[in-house]
């Protein structure tokens, strides 16, 4: 991308990284400063403190990523929705990334209008109107896919007769209140895994939450696999504040072994299947970087892939499975089909990062106009704070995050109290060799330095102390 | 294992100590003593003996039966008052498997 229409652009990237997060989103988050060569990115967490006198800072250009805008699933969203917006209402152009447009769309169809945001990306390419019947007419809409190539990923696989594992995969159990769409993955990876284990083959596929893959280990375990299933995600019901959710979920306390069908009748009676919004999932480009043979629903895939060629086709009724378990016997041929997959998704160049930038940057911006006032200040102050995670101490980072939420934010004790505490080592009743343990990690100077000014800032923006979760800081 | 995955190992520990985290815990306590420190090991054993266990605290529990407007209220309601919030999220194990 030509690097001169970035140039001085100051842009923040507001997120929501965990310790937990998926690698997908790190690379997404991270695109932004790797593929805008000539601009300023900066990455904000929204639960990050800003001391007031970075607080001035007008960026040229903002982007909320989906990670932030997924916490409208929670109760916590009216009490966060707003955070940060002062800054981002200073910057000349908004962009808000959207996932799962259809699980409580009123809120965020109802945040794009709060926030004026000028472009939403989003991966659902139909029935817009219906998820977002305030923004439809005076936004801007563009489709943008849920996960790109990783250029850095695309290296080091094995042949796949040298994999260990026959059939591999990782699905979330969706709740039912998304209708039989969202339920579609989860009972299609079963069916597969239940047929190949009777077929004899070496199967590892999971819905539960403590078998999933954090940051790179995913991609290893599916350089692992000879085959992994999937395809297309997305919803065919529409939640829009969240309200069927709730009922599904408390319907499901009483009923354990409610059946989709009997949940469909009590809560949704002929609304399902009205509409499918339906999004291509990253895992097809995850998998094709892996070189992993892929077995996928029959359908059209961004125009590329082209069943036998590209992907052993599933049908939707699972009436070819003997044929599929048939196919994945002729590994020689299956590894001409990961192959092509690889070459059609990875090596063709269409689908990497910088294609997502373009996406929402292009046309936006083309100079700085803002003042520079208060961005120099917030882009110290957040190297600053990011520092110790960005050394490679994520654990370290977090863990202190933690002792500073625990012991200073639950007890309500101000920051002088904690330190004088801390140096007695009457704090953290129970926790006490943890915390002590933490502390003491702390070694050189800059590290003692960070901590005192972490704890300054948590002290002085009581939002940021509402709720247990870590900030990890990106650079 | 290098100095510097010892380190990780002991900081994953304290967190999990430090936040009650079950599962963390659960965890904590399979590693080896000697790895993780004698003082360290016993306080995440002692702390997971009384780590509330996601999904079965009663009082939470008990909410899920209640009719879901209220439910839905409640819970947005509850963090008008963040100190009851963060008491309810650490006694019952709830904020381990929040969003």
């Amino acid at each position: 991308m030509d690097s001169s229409i970035f140039k001085d652009l100051k842009v923040l990237v507001i997120h929501a990284l965990r310790p937990t997060s998926r690698q997908t989103t790190i690379d997404h988050l991270t695109s932004f400063s790797k593929h805008m060569s000539g601009a300023d990115v900066q990455y904000l967490h929204f639960q990050q403190p800003i001391p007031k006198e970075c607080a001035s800072a007008s960026p040229d250009l903002v982007i909320v990523n989906y990670d932030f805008l997924n916490y409208r699933f929670t109760p916590l969203w009216p009490f966060i929705k707003n955070r940060h917006k002062d800054i981002a209402q200073r910057a000349t152009k908004l962009v808000a990334i959207v996932q799962d447009d259809f699980w409580c769309n009123k809120l965020i169809d109802d945040w794009c209008i709060d926030w004026d945001v000028d472009r939403i990306l989003t991966p659902i390419d139909n029935n817009l109107d219906v998820l977002y019947p305030r923004s439809i007419k005076r936004k801007e809409f563009r489709i943008c896919l849920t996960g790109y190539v990783n250029e850095t990923e695309t290296n080091a696989t094995t042949r796949l007769i040298e994999r260990p594992i026959d059939l591999g995969q990782r699905v979330r159990d969706t709740s039912p209140h998304l209708g039989r769409l969202a339920q579609a993955k989860s009972v299609q990876a079963q069916v597969m895994a239940d047929a190949a284990r009777r077929a004899g083959f070496t199967v590892d596929v999971s819905s539960r939450v403590e078998d999933s893959f954090i940051g790179k280990s995913w991609l290893e375990f599916l350089k692992s696999c000879k085959f992994t299933v999937g395809m297309k995600g997305g919803a065919s019901l529409h939640d829009p504040i969240g309200l069927l959710h709730t009922k599904v979920n408390s319907y499901l306390v009483g009923h354990p072994n409610a059946k989709f069908d009997e949940i469909e009748r009590k809560f949704f009676h002929g609304k399902d299947m009205k509409y499918k919004f339906s999004a291509t999932s990253p895992r097809l480009f995850e998998s094709a970087a892996a070189g992993t043979c892929q077995i996928l629903q029959r359908d059209d895939y961004l125009g590329v892939l082209e069943p036998w060629r590209d992907y052993i086709p599933l049908e939707l009724d699972y009436s070819n499975v003997d044929e599929v378990l048939l196919s994945m016997r002729d590994v020689e041929k299956c590894q001409e089909i990961a192959n092509n997959a690889t070459q059609s998704l990875v090596e063709s160049g269409l689908f990497k990062y910088p294609k997502l930038v373009q996406l929402a940057t292009s046309g936006l911006v083309t100079s700085s106009r803002n003042s520079h006032q208060g961005w120099a200040e917030l882009k110290s102050y957040l190297k600053r704070m990011g520092a110790v995670a960005q050394s490679g101490r994520t654990e370290l980072h977090d863990a202190v995050l933690e002792v500073i939420k625990e012991h200073l934010t639950l007890s309500n004790r101000d920051a002088a109290t904690f330190r004088n505490e801390l140096k007695l080592g009457s704090f953290g009743s129970g926790s006490k060799v943890a915390i002590q343990t933490v502390l003491e990690m702390l070694g050189s100077v800059s590290d003692k330095n960070w901590f005192e000014e972490v704890l300054d800032a948590v002290q002085s923006d009581a939002k940021s102390r509402l709720f247990p979760w870590v900030w990890r800081p990106l650079l | 294992m290098t100095e510097d995955e010892l380190t990780r190992v002991r900081l994953r520990v304290c967190s999990a100590i430090i936040t009650n985290n079950y599962q963390q815990l659960q965890w904590a306590v399979d590693q080896k003593p000697e790895v993780v420190g004698e003082a360290l090991f016993l306080e995440a054993s002692e702390k997971l003996a009384i780590a509330p266990v996601p999904g079965e605290n009663r009082l939470v529990n008990s909410t899920r039966r209640l009719p879901a407007w209220v439910q839905f209220v409640g819970q947005r309601s509850v963090l008008l008052f963040p100190k009851l919030a963060r008491r309810i999220l650490r006694s019952s194990g709830i904020h381990h498997e929040s969003f």
